[in-house]
């Protein structure tokens, strides 16, 4: 049986909140289901539904969830140029 | 001060050195060595000229003697090389070496200063790679000494689903170990001059940073012991630019990786300590697993293009030999020191690989000719070292040479009238005269000088207590008959391949003959096509014999049964299974299979755990996850403009639309190192509908 536009709206917002690191508690989840609910309130007939809730759902997760910043690594330490010789003999 | 800063320790801290006079004992053995050989070749050569129908009295034969002094001469090297090193052994070791300079806790008592640990890649096995840097990471950290340390991922893969994943894994790598900070990873875009280019791009970027650095190899493994006890003996030994450490095979699994781990394992100690003991301070680099002072390094070693004609034009492309050779030029000593153990490397699994290899190796070996002839200053013990070079694949198409002139001699004899007056003027005739039981002779005297080390290296391991770890002494026997066959059957494959890649070399072209087969192990029907020239070729060669004369066609057959059972050899050789089955039965075991090793237990944890989530595409991960997303998206370039801004937001909405499979891989390392795009793709890929390519995506990394 295929999905509704809300069950797939739910389930990655979910996804989303996972990979990002957030606890999927129970509060968590009430907050998710209450985005859904008010973003399915707000649509407008004869749209496609699921494509235009998802998008509308995934631009307010940042708005509605305290997504936690990742710890970003410094990918190299600061620069201390050398020079490379290159010997030249008689 | 910044944290790292404070770690580096005064130069007045590490006591100052005791010279230690090694240049005359030096000149004193290498003096012995040519003399010894020089003799025996002469001798070998004599012997020769007695064994031949007319006494070298025709073209024909004179370069039958030629090749034949030429390649005694080379394996007579080896063979005192062998002797020297179970000799050498079994005196407790070399009283010149750098370790036997320092009583332990002497040594251990040397401060540190930073040292960087640099890991060139270019389209590596990502999961095996990082898994070793790990275990390195892991064992220095349990010697208390990481804080000397930063380690270097620098990268060279052009592929973005291969440098993707190494970011990633090296994302993962910094937070499992708390390495941010210590873990670094740089990716160069434009890869100039293969791994020396990679190399030196680090040293002009951050090369004022340390004072040593230890190059490693994508395989490579070291215990942090070690890496600690490397930079002690550099700071010790301040006149030494570069240490060299005498990796060993580990980690094999196909029985062609462990044939050559055993031999490594066994007969290497002996080749090791003899090679140290007549190269003292004037040694080889062999391009990792070893330790380089950075300041003498950068100022005399970049590397110039060659000047010459075809192969001696342009880049360097195998730069180890030559970094060697440059840094004793200004003064500094090159030393290989056998004793500093847990130094690892693996094997190329298949014969495949392996010849894959040599071909790149034959080629930046034999370009060593030109700097060996017009380089000048360079230290003889370093001109000898790229002969040395030279002749490991040069050897390969002398010895097809000197067959060729046998056939042609025999050929001679048996077609065409006997000539009794060879040399000219002569008033006395030449009866020519066939001994095949003095050929048998010389014969057995070659093979002598070929695996007589091998039996003492059996001597050696059993003398110093490492029976048990090769499978007791009856396997180890078993083990090293087994092995001296398979060589045996593989010395003329690697002829043939190797007179191949000398030719393909000096004379610039590309002889195909068919694809290489790149998966983990050779297949049967790849396997009979790519060795089908060399069968053919043995087949009649061995027919031709046959038809000349019964007797050379059974001379023929040590060359020819090889080369007509290349396929089979070649496959069966390369199958994991097989060398399971040999493990299994306690053959071709290492101390490392038998005692086990906690860095390779922390190499295979590693791989173990960096292999979840390695079958998905990074490319469609760093769009998805929304952690590595950041991680790329803040590493990447700053906003594009113009013309470059229009091509990334065409690409980008073509990617959006149906996915990155219809973006070529230039595309998609484009749109992977504008942090812009991949934020954006991100974001609308989460947007996506269900049943978008991005939408199916999503469906199915979530599960």
């Amino acid at each position: 049986m295929s999905r509704t536009p809300c069950e797939h709206a739910l389930a990655r917002v979910l996804g989303y909140l996972r990979l990002t690191g957030v606890p999927l508690t129970r509060e968590t989840m009430r907050v998710a289901l209450r985005l859904v609910e008010e973003t399915l309130a707000e649509a407008e007939p004869g749209v496609d539904e699921a494509s235009a809730l998802i998008a509308r759902v995934m631009t307010r997760v940042p708005e509605r969830f305290a997504l936690p910043e990742p710890a970003l690594p410094e990918a190299f330490p600061p620069l201390m140029r050398g020079s490379i010789g290159y010997d030249v003999y008689p | 001060m910044n944290e790292h800063e404070s770690v580096v320790l005064p130069a007045e801290a590490v006591p100052a050195a005791r010279p230690v006079a090694w240049r005359g004992a030096a000149w004193l053995r290498r003096t012995l060595l040519t003399i010894v050989v020089l003799v025996q070749t002469a001798a070998g050569s004599h012997y020769m000229m007695s064994i031949l129908p007319y006494r070298g009295g025709n073209a024909v034969e004179l370069g039958l003697i030629a090749l034949f002094a030429i390649l005694f001469l080379w394996i007579s090297v080896g063979f005192w090389i062998g002797v020297s090193g179970f000799a050498i052994r079994r005196f407790g070791g070399d009283r010149l070496s750098l370790m036997r300079r320092y009583a332990p806790a002497e040594l251990a008592a040397t401060p540190l200063a930073r040292t960087a640990l640099v890991l060139p890649v270019y389209h590596e096995p990502v999961g095996r790679t990082l898994a070793g840097l790990r275990a390195m990471y892991r064992s220095l950290e349990r010697t208390g000494a990481l804080a000397h340390f930063e380690l270097f991922i620098l990268s060279d893969s052009r592929n973005p689903d291969y440098w993707l994943s190494e970011k990633s894994a090296w994302y993962a790598l910094c937070r499992e170990l708390g390495g941010f900070g210590r873990i670094f990873y740089r990716r160069r875009p434009i890869n100039m001059n293969y791994k020396s280019g990679n190399v030196a791009d680090f040293l002009r970027r951050w090369g004022r940073r340390y004072e040593y650095m230890i190059v490693l190899d994508a395989d490579s493994l070291m215990g942090g012991d070690t890496l600690v006890r490397m930079v002690q003996l550099m700071q010790r030994e301040p006149q030494v630019g570069i240490l060299q450490t005498n990796p060993t095979l580990v980690n094999a699994r196909s029985l062609f990786a462990r044939v050559q781990q055993f031999s490594n394992q066994v007969y290497g100690p002996l080749f090791s300590a003899g090679l140290a003991a007549y190269q003292l301070g004037e040694a080889a680099f062999w391009g990792h697993n070893a330790i380089i002072r950075v300041r003498p390094f950068m100022a005399h070693c970049g590397l110039p293009k060659l000047r010459g004609f075809g192969l001696f034009r342009g880049p360097i492309s195998s730069h180890d030999f030559v970094e060697a050779a440059f840094i004793a030029r200004a003064g500094h000593e090159v030393w290989l020191e056998p004793a500093l153990a847990a130094s690892h490397e693996e094997s190329p699994p298949t014969l495949v690989d392996e010849l894959t290899r040599d071909k790149r190796w034959a080629k930046g070996n034999l370009q060593h000719l030109w700097l060996m002839l017009f380089e000048p200053r360079l230290r003889t013990a370093h001109r000898l070292a790229f002969l040395n070079g030279v002749m490991s694949y040069l050897a390969s198409p002398l010895w097809l040479a000197f067959l060729a002139l046998a056939t042609v001699a025999t050929a001679r004899l048996v077609l065409q009238p006997i000539d009794y007056f060879p040399a000219e003027h002569s008033l006395f005739p030449l009866w020519p005269r066939w001994n095949p039981e003095w050929a048998l002779g010389l014969a057995g005297a070659t093979l002598f000088l070929l695996f007589f080390p091998k039996l003492l290296a059996i001597v050696d391991v059993m003398l110093s207590g490492r029976r048990r770890a090769h499978g007791g002494a009856l396997r180890l026997t078993a083990s090293t008959l087994l092995e001296m066959l398979i060589s045996t059957l593989l010395a003329p494959i690697r002829m043939l391949a190797h007179s191949r890649y000398v030719i393909e070399a000096l004379f610039n072209v590309s002889l195909r003959w068919a694809g290489q087969n790149r998966s983990d192990e050779t297949g049967w029907l790849d396997a009979f096509v790519n060795q089908a020239p060399g069968t053919v070729l043995a087949a009649a060669w061995a027919g031709f014999a046959w038809w000349l004369d019964p007797m050379f066609f059974y001379w023929s057959l040590p060359v020819a049964i090889p080369l007509i059972l290349a396929a089979p050899t070649s496959v069966l050789l390369s199958r994991v299974a097989l060398g399971q089955w040999f493990r299994r039965r306690g053959l071709f075991c290492v101390p490392e299979e038998r005692l086990g090793s906690p860095l390779l237990d922390e190499l295979a944890a590693g791989e173990a755990a960096m292999a979840v989530g390695s079958g998905r595409s990074a490319f469609v991960e760093a769009v998805i996850d929304p952690v590595l997303n950041r991680v790329h998206a803040a590493s990447a370039r700053a906003r594009a403009h113009g013309a470059k801004r229009q091509t990334l937001e065409a690409l980008r909405a073509r990617c959006l639309a149906a996915g990155p499979v219809g973006l070529t891989a230039r595309e998609l390392s484009l749109l992977a190192q504008d942090g812009e795009s991949l934020a954006w793709l991100h974001r609308h890929a989460w947007q996506a509908a269900p049943d978008s390519w991005w939408g199916r995506a999503l469906a199915a990394r979530l599960g």
